[in-house]
């Protein structure tokens, strides 16, 4: 068995995206995660089995409580504007084709970014982190069912907001 | 282009991979013989893989993950630390323990555990387990109960001579892991106390020495009682009372009549431990 502190450095990048996901910002995801380092640090009832599959969701799940508990405090319209200051930054320059592949994924994070709070979660923990609906479900302590429509919403809306991309995209306006 | 009716669970389940595998192979027969289902299907596919294409979608800093990783480890250091402190602290507690049990709670000496029975035994917090002067039926009573044989005499008196001491009854109590005998006496309403034990702890020590032939006596006082202790045998004796007198003249209180007086002559003074 790994050690507590292995595991919880190998769930930092889903956990640094799934923050992302949640707040819409570089800044202050890196804030939700140091919290959530911490929080998990300190805590009593740690998974009974200290695998990348027990953590992980575990780790979601505290991470989504500090961001509602900030979001409840009203924070929320401070972090939204140092939100609209990140996107206001300029691109750092790189080689052609990674240029185009990182315009590409910005373009791709941009329209993640611009779903509902609510669809982007569920959207970002399947797409992305490749949560089951069922671990989905444990996160977000909804049904199953809610999960299935907010996916279903973030997918037409991201449908609609891909249309213009590539080859496949072709296929995602048809 | 919409799915038909009732398959749009199905289509996001079907790009979900949430199906089974019978739910997998009759939809993929759906999705051969319906143009719409698969229309939609492939729309939700293409925006899946746009998505996954961009993974890992957001760019995540080192300075992140270095900063949890020093999280990580200052939080490790902590409990290595305190884990440390706690097998220092359980290592001394075990050491503190096991002196208590060498040195601290190990049974008094046998006088003076006699002088704390019978002080319990006066107060009324030890029960006897026969009450009888018959010397015969005590005996009889804690032969089973003790490690050692026991038959208590029945000193004779002369005529006209009443005895100075009466036998009030006995109890069993435990010394050193074994059983040792309790036997109570009354002399004119004072209760004299004899405890009697084979463990080879219960050997007298200290006090005041006086040798009568082959016995060794010894004298201690302590909290106002007259503690008597002597081996005899393999089994050794503590008689314990309030009654006066200091080295053999507390033996001739008992054992002052003519009838008895042989049993304390020649009780002469020994080196003093």
């Amino acid at each position: 068995m790994q050690r507590f502190g292995e595991v919880l450095l190998m769930c930092h990048g889903a956990l640094y995206r799934y923050a992302r996901a949640l707040s819409g910002d570089p800044g202050v995801a890196e804030e939700l995660v140091q919290e959530t380092y911490r929080r998990a640090l300190a805590a009593r009832n740690k998974p009974a089995v200290l695998s990348l599959e027990q953590v992980r969701p575990w780790l979601f799940t505290i991470q989504r409580n500090i961001w509602q508990n900030l979001v409840r405090d009203s924070r929320r319209e401070a972090e939204q504007e140092l939100e609209e200051e990140a996107h206001a930054a300029p691109e750092a320059l790189s080689p052609e084709h990674l240029l185009q592949q990182k315009f590409l994924r910005s373009e791709i994070a941009q329209a993640v970014d611009s779903l509902p709070d609510a669809y982007r979660e569920a959207f970002v923990l399947r797409e992305v982190e490749e949560l089951s609906y069922a671990e989905i479900a444990a996160v977000i302590q909804s049904p199953l069912g809610t999960v299935m429509s907010r996916l279903a919403r973030a997918r037409q809306i991201l449908r609609r907001s891909l249309a213009a991309y590539g080859p496949e995209h072709r296929r995602v306006s048809r | 282009m919409s799915a038909c009716f009732g398959n749009q669970e199905s289509i996001h389940r079907y790009v979900d991979a949430e199906m089974t595998p019978q739910e997998t192979i009759e939809f993929e027969k759906h999705l051969i013989e319906c143009p719409q289902c698969r229309a939609q299907y492939q729309g939700l596919r293409a925006v899946s893989d746009l998505v996954r294409g961009a993974r890992p979608l957001y760019d995540v800093p080192d300075a992140s993950f270095q900063a949890a990783r020093r999280l990580v480890e200052r939080a490790e250091t902590e409990r290595r630390r305190l884990a440390l402190r706690a097998a220092g602290l359980a290592a001394v507690a075990a050491c503190v323990f096991v002196c208590l049990v060498v040195w601290g709670w190990r049974e008094p000496a046998f006088p003076i555990f006699a002088g704390q029975a019978h002080r319990k035994f006066v107060e009324g917090g030890t029960e006897l387990g026969i009450r009888s002067s018959d010397p015969q039926a005590v005996s009889e009573w804690l032969r089973p109960r003790i490690e050692f044989p026991l038959r208590l005499p029945d000193y004779p008196v002369n005529g006209g001579e009443l005895k100075r001491y009466r036998l009030a009854g006995a109890g069993v109590m435990p010394y050193a892991g074994r059983r040792s005998a309790f036997i109570a006496y009354d002399m004119g309403g004072k209760p004299i106390t004899l405890l009697m034990s084979a463990a080879p702890r219960a050997a007298p020590s200290g006090g005041d020495v006086y040798r009568s032939g082959k016995l060794v006596f010894r004298f201690v006082e302590r909290d106002g009682l007259h503690i008597i202790s002597w081996t005899d045998r393999g089994i050794h004796y503590a008689l314990v009372s309030e009654l006066g007198g200091r080295g053999a003249d507390s033996c001739a209180v008992c054992h002052g009549q003519a009838a008895e007086r042989h049993l304390i002559e020649g009780l002469t003074p020994g080196r003093h431990n």
